[in-house]
This record gives C-alpha cells, structure tokens and sequence, in this order.
C-alpha cells in the first residue's frame, strides 16, 4: 500500500511539474513573490521551513495534526460535551463504538510541536538557523479483535484478543541547528538552482509512555455462555512521575538528523523537493515497567468484576528503553499555473519508526491576488480516512511573516477525522 | 484499573497534553447545544442490534450442600444420610434394684428427651427443614453402642427403643402408634432372631438397626413443636453363675440417629425456599432507563440436567436490594420469573435414579423485569418444588453425591446506533 502511494505520489510530483510549470510572466505577482516564500507550508515536522527566508530574524511556531479513522469532529465534541454535562452513558460510548469501522479497530495518532527559530544567511548561498523546540508524538491503536467485543457482542462470535493494541505517547524538547546551502544557478542566471540541508536536532526526552501486550496476538478473551475466559499480558513502560504529569528532564536523549534536497526554476516556477526527516532515536532512561496479568477461567460475572477490580500494573523494575523516532519523507513539486496562481503537491510518507502515522498527500492551490497575501486552499488525499480540505491564509513581508493554515482530515470542517494547524509569527531585520 | 491514571494507551495520548489541547482547541464549535443533540451525533451510525451472551450459572448444586456438612453422611449402602442426633441413655443399677445377680430379672426404663438444636447438629435439616416437615422419611439408621461397666456380662431382655412424647412434667407417656399397623413404634435391641442382647463383662458393643419409622415419627413431633423422647423399655439380667451386676455399674445404651434421604412425597410434592441475595450490574440508576429503552431482548437459559429421583419446578422473584430471609414473592418490587419445570430422572420401584434426565428451559425477561439486576444487589427467592414419581408412588432415594447440574447463560439485545 505504501508503495502504491508512493509512486502515485512521486509520479504525480513529477509529472505535474511537467503539466503546470510555465514561465512567469514578468510583473506578474508570481515573478515578484521571493523565493522563500513559495515553499509551502506543511503540518507536521519540517525543519527547514523557516530556513527559506533569506533574513536574519527569528519565527514562532506552532502546529500540529491529530486524527483517527472513527470519530470525527463533531463526535468529539459531542463527548466532551455529554462529559462536562455528566450525562456520559454506558449506551452512548456504546454508540460510539458503533462508528469505530469493521475490520479497522480504532487507529489514531497526533503530532504537535512549537518552537523558535532564529536564523539568516551568511554570506550568499548558506543559510543558518536554530531551533529551540517542544514537540509531542502520539499513537494507539486498538485492534479490531478488541473492539468487536463491544461493539458487535459475542453472540455470533466468542474469541477475543487484545491483537495488535497499542499505545505509545513521547514528549520531548529539542535544538537543532540546520543549515541550507545553494548552489547555482546553473547554465544561465535564470537557470536552475540546487539547494541542499541538512541539521541536526538534540532530543530530550521529558515524558514516554506505552502500553502493549506482551502475549502473541494480544492473548485470548473467550465469552461464552458457558464460561468467560481471559488470558492476557499487558506491559506499560512510563517515565518516572508520567502518571501524574511532573515535567522534568529525562537522563536519556538523542539524535535526529533531517535531510533536504530541493531544485528550483526561478524564472519558470518549478520547483521540486524531498526531505528525509527525523532519522534517529531516542533512549529514555527511569522507564519504569509495570505488567498486568489476567488469567481468568470462570463461569462467574462476580468473579470476572473481582479480578478487573483489583487488576493492578505491577511495577517490575527500572529501565533504559530506545525508540526509533517516526521518520518521514516528504517529497514536493510546485509550479505556477498563471500569473497569481501556485500550484504544490507534497507527499508526506511515513518509513518507520514509532507511532504509524499514514501517509498524506496535500494537493494545495496558492492565490496571490495580493503579492504578499497568498490564500490557500487544496485538497488532502489519505491519512486514515479519504479526502481532507485544506486551507491557510498569510501576510509575507521584507521584515514579517504572518502564516496561518489548516486542514481536515477524513471530511469537510467539523465531519472531518482529524485536523491540522499550522501557525508561524516572524520578523526579520 | 484505570488506564487514565495508570499509564494505559489512553493516558499516552491524555498526558501528552498538547495533543489533548489541540483536540479541544480542533472542536471548538462543535459543540452540540443539548444533550440530545450529542447523543443524536453519536448515534449517526446505522442501526444494530448487538447481542452480548453471558455466563449467568454454570455449577453443580448438590444435596448435600443444602445440608450442614456436620451432619452429612454417606451410609454404608452409598445413600446420602443425615446425623440426627445422638443419645445416651444410662441405667443405674441401684435405681432398680440393690444389685442383679444369676437369675434376677430387673425392669428398666430410661428416656431422653429429643430437642432440636442446630448449634449442637441436634435434628438439623438445613435447608430442607421446610421439605422434611412435609415428608415422611422411609428410611433411618439407628447406630447403637450398647456398654456395660460390670465385671460380669449383662443380658438385656425384650429391649426395645421407642419414641413417646413427654407430658407437662417430663414424663413420657405410653410409646407412639404406627398409624398404619396400631402397633407400637418399637425397635428391638436383640441379638438376630433372639431377643436378648448379651453384653460381655467390662465391654461394649455396637450394631445399627433399622428404625425408619421412629425417626420418622420423632422428627415430626419435634417439628411440630411437641416435646419427645428417645425411650428404652427392657429387662436387665444376667447369665453369669457368680458375681453381680451392681449399684456401682452403668448399662448404657447410646444411640445416634441416621436418618437417610428416602422420602416419599405427598401428591402436591413439597416446597421449600431459598434467599440468595447477589451483586447486580451495578449500573448507574440514571442509566438504567436508556438501557432500558434500547433492549430488544433478554432470555436466560438453563440447561438442567437433573440426577434427583424427582421432578423439579422453580418458581423465582427477585427485587432491589439486601431483603435478607423475606419472601421476595411478596415484596412490592418483586419481579416474578415465569416457572422452570425439571423433569424426573429415570427410577426404579425403590425410588433410585438410573438415569439422569436433560431439560432445557428459557425465560424471558422484558423492560422493567431486568430494573432489578442492573442496580447494586438483588435478592431472590427460589421456591423450588420437588414432586415424586408415579411409578415409585412419589418415593425417592438421594444418593450421597447426588446433584443436579445447572448451565445457564444470559442473552440481552440491544439496540445501538442511529440516532434513538
């Protein structure tokens, strides 16, 4: 599947480049829009994003995407809402379930970050800048297996599991230091140029949790008329003082090098790009590990209620663990299609480590019907849930920089599955 | 165990609290403005019915358990028994006479009365009591150890256990009637076909002896609240040419009262009850309504598989809450249960089972019927009632270990989704 998307994804970079890049028409907003500024903004972790801008200056950001395959917005907002009345219901969590898809479980995941950047160039062709960021990574999946039990009953099936369910949530403070280079133009001074980054980020962990199960296939729920039968295993790693939110900087850290190649067309408005982000990993020290056990053969309800009641997750011992930070590749393609018109395609696939993020590909149209005011709107395609909309507005000074963009996902506004936001508040000298 | 507070996946993404802000701040506006509109947003999904099946019991209820276990025992022809209680009836020699030597013959009476008395085991029944007063028992053991403290044998002669009942001032009176034959309720304590019982100088001796229709007559006497007693009437001589039998010298007679699950019933069976008092779903009582409203069904059904030498109907009601012994049939909120009917076993003419009998029944449960469960505690009363075989005219014989084996599962429908 992901290979699918990924060479849809990459086809289509390629090609639209092809299909829309003209050259632009001199005077036009498009011939006068600097560089910098049409890169596009993108909702999850993008540390050159704030390098294009070729001042000295410092940027505020904030951003970040949750979503999930089954409760949409207005979902959400219907449990928080029966929650603050307190009028939360056995039925309705019930109902709830109901819209969890067959076959799926209930998969979501978040990603939300802030920090500051101060950076510029120095000399002609680098550019340098720093990051001071915090940024939280989150993930749980609960498997079908586990969610039928309520959802479906037992009544034409009675086994059970936890399967795959699993948790994972890390938050944690960054700095980085990346730095852009340019080279070109090459063949004439309207020719291409090639511009490379590369940096660097030091983690720290503040906060990690998980939970999974430590038996195959999650272990066995069996609930028949006869008997109910449980046999499952269930591991939980957590940061000292994770349960009750003390915030403190963990013993453990690491390294996360982030990659980037982009070729522009100046004169004609293409651009391709590709980023490889995130590669590295993590070590957490004071985890500590707890284990719950269930195993529970009984024809008694009494019983069962028993054994949840005084369930406990049993602390084992205290230890380092390593996780492999979510790595993604993001590949763009930009060009112009007339005088006031960008169009963008960025591919955002997930290669491995921690929490499952989906891809995304976010098909964005940028107006500039005003040089400096570009409007946004596109459309996004994947995720966990079919088509998004996207949309984002900015003010693109010599010395500020407002950006302000957002997304659904899954549907439209508030049916939507998931969200982004992006925020961006720069001056520069 | 709560996984917000322990450190489970939902806490992962809850303590990673931006992630819980950008939430909230995402569903700003989405809001819906009444309780029934959210419910109705999450209830966008299609209609289902889903039907959860659950364990309600799968045991083995055996006679025994109805009965204190100080009191149960198997005799040695493997039938389920009940110790009665056990007596001793002691003679003083001197009482009748200065000594007995060769060739006296001494007239003895001695009696204790029979009380019941569940501290002591004395005539308890548990929780068959109600059962047995409507019964009569067919069949009772008499264990008998008969002991004699003189250097010389004794010989009882024409001695004979009865059961009489005391008047005002202690004293029995004239020995009971079988009603069936106009005789005495006598049991021989004799040596077989003699009718003296020769115990050695400084010995003892022990037997059982049949006694059915004793046991069966004093235990309704005390049941029915009439004093009795356990009476021995004989004569006390000696066969030894020399020495004597004297006031220094007990002959007693102890006897212990087996009486053994041999019944016959009467034509309407008998009934008897049992309270249990169990925890409920211990759901929310504001829920308890919307539960309510979304069930399409509930049904429990038992298979029973019966080994008692007779038919069995249970009758249930249960109501809210810890109603201790009361009869939960006539309790305001009582819910009665529609009737279960056991069918006998296959017996012989002595009222044995053979073979085990299968039966499988449903009763449905509807709207507010299921209030009762849902809550905290409930209690219920089981009227069960035990009704005899024509074929062994309504006599039945429990084996020790008897029991009857109970499956039964709890089938509820709701009706979830959409918008209700």
């Amino acid at each position: 599947m992901m290979r699918t998307i990924t060479t849809l994804a990459l086809t289509a970079v390629l090609s639209g480049g092809g299909l829309w890049a003209q050259t632009i028409p001199e005077g036009s907003q498009a011939a006068s829009t600097e560089t910098g500024y049409r890169r596009n903004p993108t909702f999850r972790i993008d540390p050159f994003n704030n390098l294009r801008i070729p001042h000295w200056g410092f940027v505020i950001n904030f951003g970040g995407t949750a979503e999930n395959n089954a409760i949409n917005l207005n979902d959400f907002g219907a449990l928080l809402f029966l929650s603050g009345e307190d009028s939360l219901r056995v039925v309705d969590g019930l109902d709830a379930l109901g819209l969890v898809p067959t076959g799926s479980g209930l998969n979501g995941n978040g990603e939300v970050g802030a920090g500051l950047y101060i950076g510029g160039p120095i000399g002609r062709s680098l550019q340098l800048g720093l990051t001071v960021a915090g940024r939280s990574y989150g993930g749980l999946r609960l498997d079908d297996n586990a969610v039928s039990l309520l959802r479906d009953g037992n009544g034409a099936r009675e086994e059970f599991s936890l399967g795959d369910s699993n948790g994972e949530g890390l938050a944690a403070a960054e700095v980085g230091v990346h730095a852009l280079y340019r080279f070109g133009p090459f063949g004439s001074i309207d020719g291409v140029h090639l511009i490379l980054g590369a940096g660097a980020r030091y983690i720290k962990p503040v906060l990690y949790g998980s939970a999974s199960s430590l038996l195959n296939n999650g272990g066995v729920i069996r609930v028949t008329g006869d008997s109910i039968a449980a046999n499952m295993r269930i591991e939980t790693l957590q940061t000292i003082g994770f349960p009750d939110g003390t915030v403190k900087l963990n013993d453990g850290g690491g390294i996360a090098g982030d990659f980037m190649a982009r070729v522009e067309w100046p004169t004609s408005g293409l651009a391709l790009e590709a980023q490889l982000l995130n590669v590295g990993a993590v070590s957490i020290g004071e985890v500590e590990r707890r284990i719950a056990t269930v195993d529970i053969h009984t024809t008694s309800l009494e019983e069962v209620s028993d054994v949840l009641d005084t369930l406990e997750l049993e602390l084992q011992d205290t230890t380092d663990v390593t996780i492999t930070l979510p790595r993604l590749a993001r590949f763009s393609a930009s060009a112009w299609a007339n005088r006031i018109l960008q169009l963008d395609l960025i591919a955002t696939i997930p290669f491995g480590g921690e929490f499952a993020y989906p891809t995304t590909v976010d098909a964005w149209s940028t107006w500039r019907f005003i040089r400096t005011v570009p409007l946004r709107a596109g459309l996004v395609f994947g995720g966990h849930q079919g088509i998004g909309f996207s949309g984002g507005l900015g003010i693109e000074l010599r010395n500020f920089l407002f950006e302000l963009s957002g997304r659904t996902l899954g549907g439209l506004f508030d049916n939507a599955t998931g969200a982004s936001a992006g925020f961006s508040l720069g001056v520069f000298f | 165990m709560n996984l917000l507070e322990s450190g489970g996946p939902m806490a992962i993404m809850w303590r990673s609290g931006s992630l819980v802000l950008l939430a909230g701040a995402l569903t700003l506006g989405c809001e819906p403005a009444s309780v029934l509109e959210a419910r109705d947003q999450l209830g966008r999904g299609g209609e289902r019915e889903v039907e959860y099946i659950l364990p309600v019991i799968a045991d083995t209820f055996s006679v025994d358990s109805l009965l204190d276990e100080e009191v149960v025992v198997t005799t040695v022809d493997g039938l389920l028994g009940i110790r009665l209680d056990t007596r001793l009836l002691s003679y003083g020699v001197g009482v009748f006479a200065p000594f007995v030597s060769f060739g006296d013959s001494v007239p003895i009476v001695a009696f204790q009365e029979v009380v019941q008395d569940t501290a002591t085991n004395q005539l308890d029944f548990g929780d068959i009591e109600d059962a047995i007063r409507q019964v009569d028992l067919n069949d009772a053991r008499l264990h008998v150890n008969v002991s004699n403290t003189a250097d010389i044998a004794a010989v009882l002669v024409d001695f004979n256990l009865g059961v009489a009942q005391l008047d005002a001032g202690g004293q029995p009176l004239a020995p009971e009637i079988d009603s069936l034959t106009g005789m005495d309720i006598l049991v021989p304590v004799a040596e077989t076909g003699q009718n003296s019982l020769t115990i050695a100088a400084n010995s003892d001796t022990s037997f059982t002896l049949q006694g059915g229709a004793l046991v069966n007559r004093l235990v309704h006497m005390v049941l029915d609240g009439r004093r009795a007693a356990v009476v021995g009437v004989g004569i006390l001589t000696t066969d030894a040419p020399s020495g004597q039998i004297t006031a220094a010298d007990v002959i007693s007679v102890q006897t212990e009262l087996v009486a053994v699950i041999d019944l016959t019933l009467p034509d309407t069976g008998v009934v008897f009850t049992k309270n249990t008092t169990q925890d409920g779903l211990s759901i929310d009582s504001v829920e308890v309504p919307t539960i309510l409203e979304r069930l399409v069904e509930a049904r429990v059904a038992s298979g029973i598989l019966n080994n008692l030498p007779f038919s069995v109907e249970v009758d249930i009601a249960f109501a809210p809450g810890d109603l201790g012994d009361s009869d939960v049939f006539a309790h305001p909120d009582a819910v009665v249960v529609g009737r279960m009917t056991v069918d006998t076993t296959v017996i012989d003419a002595s009222g044995r089972t053979i073979a085990a009998q299968l039966t499988n029944a449903e009763v449905s449960l509807v709207g507010d019927e299921l209030r009762a469960l849902l809550g905290d505690r409930f209690t219920a009363t089981l009227r069960i009632r035990l009704k005899g075989a024509a074929t062994s005219n309504r006599r039945g014989v429990v084996l020790a270990g008897t029991n009857i084996l109970v499956n039964s599962s709890a089938r509820v429908v709701l009706r979830l989704g959409a918008s209700q």
